[in-house]
């Protein structure tokens, strides 16, 4: 269940395309990094909870995922239209591993409120091994396939990540606007 | 049934934007012989179609099967795609120097004519779209027309170029995304209305 909302393949070719710039050294590092601080996020906030976002930072769920989902929508919309840009330049590792890369593109709301569940229903134990299991297949996926999409040539990629963007922009508008107008589902 | 196909092909039109490539492609093409021209045009014309069928089909399944996004929520993105497209295209440049310059670095073939040149990511949300909504005969049906129209605009660039000008170019290309930004109000719209009513 978790698995399949963190959605490593989906995120992969946007992950990619965010570090086109590094070196396969450095990406594996990336991803390494998002994957860690992303695993970390679930576990500390399955904790924590509902505590945590009421009586720290005053912000409901319904903040968290408008948040997320602007950060994700800007994300898309603006590489979608920034069309071929010249050189990237080199970017800073720390400037992407925590966001947008661990949050809210690979764990977001969802699997926070996935992971309260788990700790509710089935306690800490569990938690921690599911944390643990769901995070070592995605970063294994995320690590080994990467070197598979890096052959598919520079050309078939942009268009790949583009399509890509595409989705995440309607995935998207769709927290946006059920976080706007349904605030219960 | 068949205003809506219409429709669906002007929009395709206004956003592939043949006209407004014109200058890009004149520009890059000047130094190849005619026969080389028209090879390169009839290569990114079919390339231009296979891509943008190919993941217009994909797409709707990557959407409804793996991501659960629905026709709404790809509308009001599209929506919103398609409206910071046509008002940067408005306000500044379709393709800034910048993005020009590395277009031109790659020698012109298949690959800046077809993407992203004629089919961009305007143009591939679009498709996804037409797909979602017309079905695949429909869709196909659309897409040819589309991409055929371009590439007779194309394939007698010279022609449209001298009957033109380079004003009326920029003036036609202009007038063109206004309509486009008015169709993405239009999606945009419809797709948070959705939300509101539902």
């Amino acid at each position: 269940m978790l698995f399949i909302i963190v959605n490593p393949f989906g995120n992969l070719p946007i992950m990619m395309d965010l570090t086109s710039a590094f070196s396969s050294v450095r990406r594996r590092q990336a991803f390494t990094y998002a994957v860690l601080i992303a695993a970390i996020l679930v576990f500390a906030v399955s904790l924590a909870g509902q505590q945590l976002l009421d009586n720290v930072f005053h912000v409901g769920i319904t903040e968290l995922r408008i948040m997320g989902g602007l950060v994700l929508l800007v994300l898309a919309v603006k590489n979608i239209v920034a069309g071929p840009a010249g050189k990237k330049k080199g970017g800073k590792l720390a400037d992407i591993v925590a966001v947008p890369m661990a949050f809210p593109m690979l764990v977001a709301t969802v699997s926070f409120v996935t992971g309260i569940l788990i700790m509710q229903k089935s306690g800490f134990f569990v938690l921690t091994a599911v944390i643990a299991a769901v995070f070592s297949a995605v970063w294994l996926i995320l690590v080994f396939l990467s070197p598979l999409f890096s052959r598919l040539g520079a050309a078939n990629l942009t268009i790949i990540s583009k399509i890509m963007y595409i989705v995440l922009a309607s995935k998207a508008m769709k927290i946006l606007l059920t976080a706007i107008f349904k605030p219960g589902v | 049934m068949q205003m809506e196909i219409l429709q669906d092909i002007l929009t395709l039109f206004a956003i592939l934007n043949p006209i407004g490539c014109l200058a890009v492609v004149m520009e890059m093409s000047a130094k190849m012989k005619d026969r080389e021209r028209s090879a390169m045009v009839n290569l990114g014309a079919v390339a231009a179609l296979m891509l943008l069928a190919f993941f217009s089909l994909i797409g709707q399944k990557l959407l409804q099967d793996i991501f659960k996004i629905s026709l709404n929520d790809l509308m009001s993105a599209a929506g919103l795609i398609l409206l910071v497209i046509s008002i940067k295209s408005i306000v500044f440049e379709r393709f800034s120097k910048n993005e020009l310059g590395s277009l031109k670095l790659k020698n012109l073939g298949a690959v800046p004519l077809a993407f992203p040149l004629l089919v961009g990511p305007g143009a591939l949300v679009t498709g996804v779209l037409i797909v979602q909504r017309q079905g695949i005969a429909n869709s196909i049906f659309i897409f040819i027309t589309a991409i055929l129209l371009s590439w007779l605009v194309l394939r007698f660039m010279k022609v449209f170029g001298k009957l033109l000008g380079e004003l009326g170019i920029k003036v036609i290309s202009k007038v063109m995304y206004v309509f486009l930004g008015a169709i993405a109000v239009k999606f945009l719209a419809a797709g948070i209305s959705a939300y509101i009513k539902g």
